[in-house]
């Protein structure tokens, strides 16, 4: 296990150097005087500016020195906290990000956890079921899901419920420990439109590792010394069959991210999605680039975590 | 050594093979019917996919109005034989405008999939071929690329360098790429230690010979199934794109930004504004899945069921 560790580590950080360098240099493609631009107001400011007034705004912009070391400055500040100045507003991006980092997470969180549920239990009964209408059901609402935009199912439902109940999307967020009750039932719809999209992905994955472990021959001989239907799916079937949906209910994080920035846009959540939306719209590049290299970073740790999770789980990947 | 009595064996059994009939191959009827039936979904996937592809085609022929034109004597109309889709809140056709629509898709969708996938599959092929140090600087570079969301990659791409079509197709297939490369290099690294690969670099064959002429051929099924469905995600990315009003410009008709706005504000009382566009996404990326699977079950028989 130790070696494997250390294995993965050392897979880890040069990802993590990579992705903070393509952020970095992609981001500095427009050029460094636009941004002078715009903090100095107009260009009349500009034309009027002493060098070095704008050498100070250059400063403050982080636009200081070589690239190197603007890239250094960069990525130390960025594990400091100090995620650079919006240029929309003018504030720490920090601050505009930390309000709604706990809607994000949650919401991401979420929508995994239920489409884990959903997927493993759904797969595991079309497996168990398999050829049967319940199989077809389960299968064709799969594929069917993974075709749809996650979006358009949001607006056809919410459609759908003010149609037939005149409901209201409710937009007033509360935190999660102010207000529990409150906070999922605002959250509760959106995560379950972004989980559903991973679930399907989870239930295919799902029934065909249960199908294939159910024709092992261990499967076999614990049926055969007797052992009660529940038993044998309990205990040698899932604990085999779930294995390699571990890795995949880590990958899906990444569609979840994705899900949620247009859930969000859609139930008009205040999100981190939202946030990077508005900034994309507004060209505010530090709060983008902040917004990613967060993202990015959530997805490799918890990618890592995977992989650790499931080196546990399973002996066998450890010692090859 | 050889003796005569060697050399004549051989001699016969090769007669008798040429003399042989050759197997019968079904006839076309036969073969499209064995399809049809077994490759049910796989068929209706490619019918899709044709009457997609058509309707981008021949879209001004097919519409009945332009995306455009605003029939103020029929805004919000419930749809009829004037209006098969019914009209939006401008009174602009919304059949038409769905076919119109498809043109957008299917545009971007093609571009992206063939830059995306065919740029990945050469970074793939010589990742794979040279292995060492120069693949494991790929991956990791593949790695740190697939970290980012497809849609917040692609937002980002737009962002940096404006939402016209070229940028969106380019933002598309950067999302691409990477599984491109995963896909390509993996067969690569299979196909170079088969013999025909060594049997290739023995007789001397240079790297780029050995790369182009003996390992590519053989990644073409591989890689049709890859670009097959990525189609469908590639509409999807874009629907999304268009859908945050970051795709595809007005007044060009896309099936995303039908979505977008004031659809929603309309569509309790005129479900057909949201209903169809989506209806389409879903069912285009549908069709190219079908494909997709029924040509991965073509290929590669060990992945049949799946």
């Amino acid at each position: 296990m130790r070696n494997y560790l250390i294995k993965r580590l050392i897979l880890f950080v040069p990802t993590a150097f990579i992705v903070s360098i393509v952020i970095f240099g992609g981001l500095h493609i427009i050029p460094g005087d636009y941004a002078t631009v715009l903090f100095l107001g107009n260009v009349e400011d500009v034309v009027q500016a002493t060098p070095e007034d704008i050498e100070e705004v250059r400063e403050k912009l982080g636009l200081k020195g070589s690239l190197p070391e603007q890239y250094a400055r960069w990525f130390i500040d960025f594990f400091k906290g100090d995620f650079g100045i919006s240029w929309t507003n003018r504030k720490p991006v920090l601050e505009r990000m930390a309000p709604r980092i706990a809607l994000s997470v949650e919401l991401g969180a979420l929508a995994i956890a239920l489409a884990c549920i959903l997927g493993t239990v759904g797969g595991v009964i079309s497996a168990v079921r398999q050829d049967t209408w319940i199989d077809y059901v389960l299968r064709s609402c799969s594929m069917t899901l993974q075709a749809m935009p996650s979006f358009w199912l949001a607006l056809m439902v919410i459609m759908g419920l003010v149609i037939a109940f005149g409901w209201k999307p409710s937009i007033e967020y509360r935190h999660l420990w102010v207000d529990p009750m409150r906070n999922l039932s605002v959250l509760l719809l959106p995560a379950f439109l972004v989980g559903l999209r991973s679930s399907a992905e989870i239930l295919r994955m799902t029934r065909s590792s249960v199908l294939e472990v159910l024709r092992e021959d261990y499967v076999r001989t614990a049926e055969a010394k007797g052992l009660y239907r529940p038993q044998v799916l309990g205990r040698h079937v899932l604990r085999n069959a779930l294995l390699p949906v571990t890795t995949l209910a880590g990958f899906e994080i990444v569609f979840a991210m994705s899900g949620s920035v247009i859930i969000e846009s859609v139930f008009n959540l205040h999100g981190l999605g939202k946030l990077f939306i508005q900034a994309v719209g507004s060209r505010d590049y530090p709060v983008v680039q902040a917004i990613v290299m967060f993202v990015a970073m959530v997805v490799l740790v918890a990618n890592l975590v995977v992989d650790l999770l499931y080196a546990w789980l399973d002996p066998r990947i450890r010692y090859t | 050594m050889v003796t005569p009595n060697e050399t004549t064996n051989a001699d016969t059994i090769r007669q008798n093979l040429i003399a042989a009939e050759p197997p019968r191959r079904p006839g076309m009827v036969k073969y499209t019917l064995y399809y049809f039936r077994h490759k049910l979904l796989g068929t209706v996937g490619l019918v899709i996919c044709t009457i997609m592809i058509l309707m981008a085609i021949f879209a001004d022929v097919i519409a009945p109005y332009t995306y455009q034109e605003q029939n103020y004597s029929a805004v919000l109309a419930a749809p009829s034989t004037d209006f098969l889709f019914g009209t939006d809140n401008f009174g602009r056709d919304i059949f038409s405008r769905v076919v119109h629509g498809a043109r957008i898709s299917m545009l971007v969708g093609f571009l992206a999939v063939i830059v995306g996938t065919g740029v990945g599959a050469i970074v793939g092929l010589i990742s794979g071929f040279f292995m060492g140090k120069l693949d494991a600087v790929v991956q990791r570079v593949v790695d740190a690329w697939m970290s980012f969301p497809d849609l917040i990659l692609a937002l980002t791409i737009v962002a940096v360098f404006g939402n016209t079509v070229p940028n969106v197709i380019l933002a598309i297939a950067a999302t691409i790429l990477p599984r491109g490369v995963r896909v390509i290099r993996s067969s690569t690294i299979a196909i170079r230690e088969m013999d025909y690969t060594m049997a290739a670099r023995s007789i001397g064959a240079s790297d780029l010979r050995t790369m182009f002429r003996h390992i590519m051929p053989n990644t073409v099924a591989p890689f049709l199934i890859i670009m097959s469905s990525m189609f469908g995600t590639a509409i999807l990315t874009e629907a999304g794109l268009s859908y945050l009003g970051l795709g595809i410009s007005e007044p060009t008709p896309s099936w995303g930004r039908m979505l977008t706005g004031q659809a929603a504000q309309y569509a309790p009382s005129a479900p057909w504004i949201l209903a169809f566009p989506g209806f389409f996404i879903t069912v285009t990326v549908m069709g190219f899945a079908f494909f997709g699977d029924a040509l991965r079950d073509l290929f590669d028989p060990r992945l049949r069921g799946r």
